[in-house]
């Protein structure tokens, strides 16, 4: 695969995912952002395995097979479970309306891509947008757990801020060495099964998963 | 010896973990997890002072490395942890006495006791930066589900929070490691071992400074989180005082020490390449903002293990701002201030935990009276305190004077004058209440609770320690403090 075909693919996919994830920001029912997260993911290793293919280093493509696994199959399936197994309701709940959040999302996508000099970043393969994208994701993933009330999609928007690392680890920073991805997929899945654990909790506790009823600790 | 001391120190206790938690019941969860920190304190104690004669040891062909930096880290871990298994006994035998836990609970919580020993004795020990993040972020996971052992409402709020919070922090800090790999591979290549510290201390002058800034941001910001650096704080006080007593003291004495040696680490590369003055004024800003930030929460507190947990934040502070103002002197009182406020803060919250079950709350105003009542949890938080706020003869004082002095001599008073005026204030603010605590006459029909050996071992067994190294310092522990010094000081 040529460097310019790699570069301007994993540059539409990665434009790609800050769509989506503008859309998750938005989404107004947990399963639809569920949904939006576990494509975004499958971008997020397709961008993988063109960096791997480009640069024909297959760590990187095994990094891609991993996302794959645990961010497009096994961490969504988990959380769709919990969603079927709780009667609550699955709109979502922000302290902000959706068009503000849109807003906010657009407005960070377009003041990161503007501001950010790659230049000690310039990447192999070429993608000038892949930087720039990661970053965005990573804010948008901290507006997410900042205005989102559920703790479900809390835990969403803590994984698009990963699926924003991820990128850049795997096209813009060349990737990680592979065991260290693999601890960290392994500490990624753990974090997520101990969240799926507390949302069921919660549920038990307070009867919704409502983060507005962690108002006792203060001071 | 160092290859059999991971093994010892990190594998045994993590299988251990997984024995007690697929199917030991009863006595002997308690029993085997008092043996096995037994253990890994004499093993660490044994690599200390192989290092200490012999210099920086490695192991299983370079995946294991040790210097005096990371001994210290260690050995604090596995002795504090020893401590902090003897004064579970006593805990957890109210707890599940009293009905507040169940017996699977509590073999559980001795199954992620010693998960939780393995994750941080592993932090100072591995080589590689990346896989070092690993165990960091296992280290969260381990001490997230030892907060929410109480299956109430406020403790899965604080474990929430600590979950959240502290895996973004980390998050961040996976990033600013990344970006370190980055600025490596150019100059070793993309090997897994491009980011182990012995090779990137080699080439630490060849890095790419843009590069390291940028990678320091995210590792301070990151890992700062895990530290409890204001403004990212917020989680520690809820986290700290809502874990069982013993583990509140092993989270604020040694996890936080083991963030701590992680930014170090960091700090160590990014002055090699860029210089000293970027990375002393963002540590000297966050450690001043600790200290201050600290000071209206523990006036007005009224739960004693919250008082202690932002009296952490503070400490924490200190270390930070006495590394930013760099230097021999103010580096070493880091290190000792690193050491002596593990021992005294692991023993301040056992004895706060015995006070909590004996009085059946954390507020401050229903234990009045607890020397008069209890006399010896009593003096053992009442001496705690009084070494905790930095008085003579204790190591604190030391450490603190020598920030100052150290501050002085770079030309930084005006900081280290401000820190310390924030401590005092902190200080006397913890003293006040502390005596009240002390002092006052009891309520009538204030409760008690039994004082067991192993209870009284955990209290007084890290403040006899503080002593005998405030006042007699073997050379040991002298010769490895200034070790550690030479190598954070970047000539």
């Amino acid at each position: 695969m040529s460097h310019e075909f790699a570069a301007g693919a994993i540059d539409i996919l990665a434009i790609s995912m800050v769509v989506l994830a503008v859309g998750i920001v938005s989404a107004r029912s947990m399963g639809l952002a569920l949904t939006l997260f576990a494509v975004q993911s499958l971008l997020l290793a397709l961008a993988g395995l063109h960096a791997g293919l480009a640069l024909e280093s297959w760590h990187i493509v095994a990094g891609a097979v991993l996302v794959t696994a645990v961010k497009v199959f096994l961490a969504p399936v988990l959380l769709w479970t919990l969603l079927r197994r709780l009667p609550t309701s699955h709109a979502v709940q922000a302290s902000l309306s959706s068009h503000w959040l849109v807003f906010l999302a657009v407005l960070i996508a377009l003041v990161t891509i503007r501001s950010l000099d790659t230049r000690p970043f310039d990447t192999e393969i070429g993608a000038d947008q892949a930087l720039p994208a990661a970053v965005t994701l990573m804010l948008i993933g901290m507006l997410i757990m900042v205005t989102h009330r559920q703790a479900l999609t809390q835990v969403v928007g803590f994984l698009v801020l990963e699926n924003g690392m991820a990128l850049a680890a795997l096209t813009a920073l060349n990737g990680m060495p592979l065991l260290i991805e693999l601890g960290v997929f392994l500490d990624l899945l753990l974090a997520v099964f101990v969240a799926f654990v507390y949302t069921q909790r919660m549920h038990v506790i307070f009867g919704s998963l409502d983060t507005e009823h962690f108002r006792s600790l203060r001071g | 010896m160092t290859g059999p001391a991971f093994a010892a120190l990190v594998l045994l206790p993590a299988v251990a973990a997984l024995v007690i938690w697929t199917g030991l019941r009863g006595r002997l969860p308690a029993i085997v997890c008092l043996a096995i920190t037994a253990v890994m304190a004499a093993v660490s104690l044994a690599v200390g002072l192989e290092v200490e004669s012999d210099g920086p040891q490695s192991a299983l062909s370079g995946w294991v490395y040790v210097d005096e930096l990371s001994v210290i880290v260690l050995v604090l871990i596995s002795v504090v942890g020893l401590f902090a298994a003897l004064n579970s006994q006593s805990y957890l035998r109210h707890d599940v006495g009293s009905g507040d836990l169940s017996a699977t609970d509590q073999s559980h919580y001795y199954a992620l006791f010693l998960a939780f020993m393995a994750t941080m004795a592993a932090v100072p020990m591995l080589n590689n930066l990346g896989i070092m993040w690993v165990a960091m972020e296992a280290t969260t996971i381990c001490s997230v589900l030892l907060i929410s052992l109480y299956r109430t409402g406020r403790a899965l709020e604080a474990a929430w929070k600590y979950l959240v919070l502290g895996s973004v922090g980390i998050a961040l800090a996976l990033f600013g490691t990344m970006m370190t790999y980055y600025a490596a591979a150019g100059g070793v290549g993309e090997t897994t071992d491009a980011l182990n510290w012995t090779r990137l201390q080699a080439i630490s002058g060849q890095l790419e400074p843009d590069v390291m800034r940028l990678a320091f941001v995210f590792v301070l910001i990151g890992y700062g989180t895990k530290v409890g650096l204001a403004p990212l704080h917020t989680w520690l006080p809820d986290a700290h005082s809502q874990a069982p007593s013993p583990v509140s003291g092993l989270l604020s004495g040694v996890l936080l020490n083991c963030a701590v040696y992680a930014i170090l680490r960091f700090k160590i590369l990014t002055v090699a390449t860029a210089g000293p003055s970027y990375t002393d004024q963002l540590m000297i800003g966050f450690g001043l903002l600790s200290i201050a930030i600290a000071v209206p929460f523990i006036l007005v507190q009224h739960d004693i293990k919250r008082m202690l947990a932002y009296s952490s934040v503070e400490h924490m502070g200190i270390i930070v701002l006495a590394v930013g103002i760099g230097g021999r002197i103010a580096l070493f009182a880091a290190m000792l201030h690193l050491v002596a406020h593990a021992l005294t803060k692991s023993s301040l919250f056992f004895a706060a935990g015995f006070a909590v079950q004996a009085f059946g709350s954390r507020s401050m105003n229903r234990m009045r009276g607890l020397l008069s009542l209890a006399p010896l949890p009593g003096a053992a938080l009442l001496l705690g305190a009084v070494a905790l706020v930095g008085m003579p003869p204790f190591a604190m004082f030391t450490s603190e004077y020598g920030l100052l002095l150290g501050a002085i001599d770079g030309g930084r008073g005006v900081v280290g004058a401000l820190g310390i005026l924030f401590a005092a204030f902190a200080a006397a603010s913890l003293l006040y209440h502390v005596i009240t605590v002390s002092y006052r006459e009891p309520r009538p029909g204030a409760g008690n609770a039994e004082v067991s050996l192993s209870f009284v071992l955990s209290v007084s067994a890290p403040l006899a320690l503080l002593l005998w190294l405030s006042v007699a310092p073997p050379a040991a522990f002298e010769s490895i403090l200034n070790h550690a010094v030479d190598i954070l000081e970047v000539k």
